[in-house]
């Protein structure tokens, strides 16, 4: 984001505390009213948080982070199964701009701007009483946009996502408006940090890179525009690739790939008048629930941008992935959105950090946390578009189509490649035309639309200019119901051409494991130990047993009695392990990790 | 530079401040911009003055200690607190960290180490190559206790610093409270005490030894905890 967004958000964007509008609101969620306590318990007094990074516990407490410095961590309380009553704690404080929060094992850890830092409550009072320093060594320095972004996990390490060593203005230093300077070294990386706290440089070509997910064995990363960086965009995040943003001198994987960039999942339409997606996205989630599951839904922090959120579904195409992003939710409340998680019901919790002006200057940002929840509606909305080749496109829809569906003339389609160049932001739209859309067939159940679309490149041009944007409009069509339409319109960026399969979310199965098992138990780490936590009745005996991932048993307790058990995992070396408890027939595990 | 170098026990009345602290939170990372200079740089890369990855801990009013988690060491004390009001810390804009107020109640600086690395580890009284990594730090209370392993091949040393503030004979000055375990038959560590900046006196009070006048070391010999209190003249 450059400081020309960053006066269009001061123009557009609105107080913390401004009263909530449902303008732009998906009429699949329903915003609901959160009461925190104590009140004004943030920073500055405010009655919501400035949320740099945050994450939900298995037992549906969210862990909150505010940027800035020095900052805190809370803990959300109540707004499970409904709840709107949050009770909040202040865990950990004097944090250094934490922009991502990861819970593994059930203990938080944060990204700090020079360190990743693991936060313990070791004796139990609901505060952390140590500040663990895992890894500090990835290369930092203490310019303005040194940012340290959002927190991936995943197999046992972490990943940190670096900025590039960005300067007033937007610009690198190293670039040509930074004369007479050089990059600092290192930068524009994400690195992966093990449990031993080692780090190694993973993929390179980052900007702004503010959000990190995983699915599966999939690790995905979102971009920002500005220099180098044409518009945002959606990266499937993979070992040795480069990603498209410069520096000077070039880090590691821009120098190994010879400057070729890995093309992304999507790219937001950036500079696209009413309709523009990415100014400055937030961290992607792969939703788990409901009827959105595996889509991708992605938050944008600047205030007053037509697009809040943006979902994204995505096809894989000949072992690669790509797709198209759609509105979700627009622009509600002239709220910036910086994360968003997904609850056990499917509700969203959107943290606020929404800017008014400069990433620096807290007191001016925009502060707070909103829930919103699923209901019964089902909007009308294209729910997929998937690539048939040079021939067209397919629309899914929510509900059947209206008569108007066959009307070739109510869809139109345009085209550019997103070409990356020193120049700030967006508007590097290469290649842009008006294509073809010649015929429009609605399938038997009216859920679906083809679209023969003319002027598409060809396979080969396609092969040597991945990146294509496809940007297919949807005029004045209704549902067999009446619905209006929510979503008028999909970008798709075509790296290759389909059939392709659709991608799927891959089920968090430790965080399953966790819920189940923490109504049962709670894993506390210690020092040098860890304390198992029964709420189970207490007086019935269990069997508790530490595995390795080689799934040797390192040691056991047998029938285990009272409130809890001491596992001397201090004995172990660093890693993962994994806990199951056994209660008669009744059986729980977890994993977790010895630091 | 006048440095005294005093080798005693208590030689004079060592008040140790009732631990509270002059602002919450008291301990927290930051990094220097233009220290001492006053200066408002937005560029440091190649500023002596600028210095990232720093524990700032607000003992007192007229001690802010600031420890380098890259080199290990006391890397700069102050007899004042840093700019806040609300809390802010000076934080204008983007990176931009700790800032004293210009004037007499901005303090002084009164110690700065510059050294790599002030840990060293000792075999039969030599230096072998050894790393200082930074572990973080505990919190009992308004405690803090400093976290760092002095790792050389298979030995890891684990070093507990906790500061505290102390008046010395009406001075401001610093205790350091410092347990290391870890230690192997023979082996020893010591640290760099000296800094530059203003005249200081370093007194072990014990489980140490001081050595040496320019710079100034403390050498633990074994396993346990040792204590030593500088001062300084701002």
């Amino acid at each position: 984001m450059n400081n020309r967004t960053m006066l269009i958000a001061a123009t557009l964007g609105c107080l913390a505390g401004a009263a909530f509008s449902q303008t732009g609101m998906h009429s699949g969620y329903t915003y609901s009213n959160v009461t925190f306590s104590p009140a004004n318990i943030f920073y500055g007094n405010s009655p919501g948080p400035l949320v740099g990074g945050m994450d939900v516990f298995p037992d549906g407490r969210i862990a909150v982070a505010e940027w800035g410095l020095p900052a805190s961590v809370y803990i959300i309380d109540g707004l499970q199964n409904g709840g709107s009553a949050a009770q909040v704690k202040l865990f950990a404080k004097g944090l250094d701009n934490v922009m991502g929060l990861k819970i593994v094992d059930s203990v938080i850890y944060v990204l700090e701007k020079e360190g990743l830092t693991q936060l313990l409550d070791t004796d139990g009072d609901g505060v952390a009483d140590q500040y663990n320093c895992i890894n500090q060594t990835f290369p930092s320095n203490v310019s303005m946009l040194n940012l340290s972004f959002d927190l991936g996990f995943l197999n046992n390490s972490f990943l940190v996502p670096l900025s590039s060593d960005v300067a007033t203005g937007g610009y690198d230093f190293g670039s040509s408006q930074q004369a007479g300077t050089t990059a600092f070294p290192g930068r524009s990386q994400m690195y992966k940090v093990d449990a031993t706290g080692a780090s190694t440089p993973f993929a390179g070509g980052f900007r702004n890179p503010n959000g990190v997910t995983v699915n599966g064995e999939d690790i995905f990363a979102t971009d920002n525009e500005g220099s180098w960086m044409p518009s945002s965009k959606l990266i499937h995040v993979r070992q040795g690739k480069f990603y498209g943003h410069r520096t000077n001198p070039p880090q590691q994987f821009q120098e190994s790939n010879n400057n070729a960039e890995t093309p992304p999942v999507v790219w937001s339409n950036f500079n696209d008048a009413t309709d523009a997606t990415g100014r400055s996205w937030g961290n992607p989630i792969m939703l788990q629930k409901g009827r959105y599951r595996g889509h991708f839904l992605i938050p944008d922090l600047v205030n007053g941008e037509p697009n809040k959120v943006v979902r994204v579904f995505v096809e894989r195409v000949g072992g690669e992935l790509q797709g198209v992003l759609f509105p979700f939710v627009k622009s509600y409340n002239n709220a910036g959105v910086h994360r968003i998680k997904e609850g056990d019901d499917g509700e969203l919790y959107l943290g606020l950090l929404g800017t008014n002006c400069c990433w620096g200057q807290r007191a001016n940002m925009i502060k707070g946390f909103h829930v919103l929840r699923p209901n019964n509606n089902v909007p009308f909305e294209i729910m997929a578009i998937r690539s048939l080749g040079q021939s067209g496109f397919q629309l899914e829809f929510s509900k059947p189509v209206g008569a108007a569906g066959n009307q070739a003339a109510r869809y139109t389609a345009t085209s550019w490649r997103q070409v990356a160049s020193e120049a700030y932001g967006g508007g590097n739209r290469s290649g842009f035309s008006t294509l073809t859309v010649s015929s429009a067939t609605v399938s038997a159940d009216g859920l679906k639309v083809t679209l023969q679309i003319s002027g598409l490149p060809s396979a080969e041009q396609l092969q040597s200019q991945p990146g294509r944007v496809v940007k297919i409009s949807v005029n004045g069509l209704s549902a067999q119901d009446g619905n209006a339409l929510w979503t008028q319109f999909g970008a798709y960026t075509l790296n290759r051409y389909g059939p392709g399969t659709d991608y799927t979310a891959v089920e968090n199965t430790t965080r399953a494991v966790s819920r189940d098992v923490e109504a049962g138990w709670k894993l506390v780490a210690g020092n040098g130990h860890h304390f198992l936590q029964f709420s189970w009745d207490q007086t019935t005996p269990k069997n508790v047993a530490v595995y390795d991932m080689k799934g040797e048993i390192r040691f056991q307790v047998n029938e285990a009695k009272g409130p809890r058990v001491r596992l001397e995992t201090g004995k172990l070396s660093r890693g993962m392990y994994m806990v199951r408890v056994q209660e008669g027939r009744k059986t729980a595990a977890r994993p977790f990790m010895v630091q | 530079m006048i440095r005294k170098v005093i080798i005693c026990t208590a030689a004079f009345a060592i008040g140790v401040w009732a631990q509270t602290r002059p602002r919450d939170p008291f301990i927290f990372r930051t990094a220097l911009r233009s220290a001492g200079t006053g200066g408002n740089a937005l560029v440091c890369q190649a500023s002596a003055e600028c210095r990232n990855r720093l524990i700032a801990v607000l003992l007192n009013p007229q001690m802010t200690a600031l420890y380098s988690t890259e080199s290990g060491s006391l890397y700069l004390t102050r007899n004042a607190l840093p700019q806040d009001g609300n809390l802010t810390y000076n934080h204008l804009q983007f990176g931009n960290r700790l800032a004293w107020q210009t004037g007499s109640s901005a303090g002084v600086t009164m110690h700065r180490n510059d050294a790599a690395q002030s840990w060293e580890l000792r075999q039969g009284g030599s230096t072998v190559a050894s790393t200082i990594v930074y572990k973080g730090f505990n919190l009992a209370g308004n405690v803090a206790t400093l976290k760092h392993n002095l790792v050389a091949g298979a030995t890891t040393v684990s070093i507990l610093e906790t500061p505290e503030y102390a008046a010395v004979g009406g001075k401001p000055g610093l205790r350091r409270t410092i347990a290391v375990s870890g230690l192997e038959s023979g082996q020893s560590v010591r640290v760099r005490l000296s800094g530059s900046v203003s005249p200081e006196t370093w007194t072990a009070e014990s489980g140490g030894t001081l050595e040496g006048s320019n710079p100034i070391y403390l050498n633990i010999s074994s396993n346990g905890t040792a204590i030593v209190t500088g001062s300084w003249q701002p």
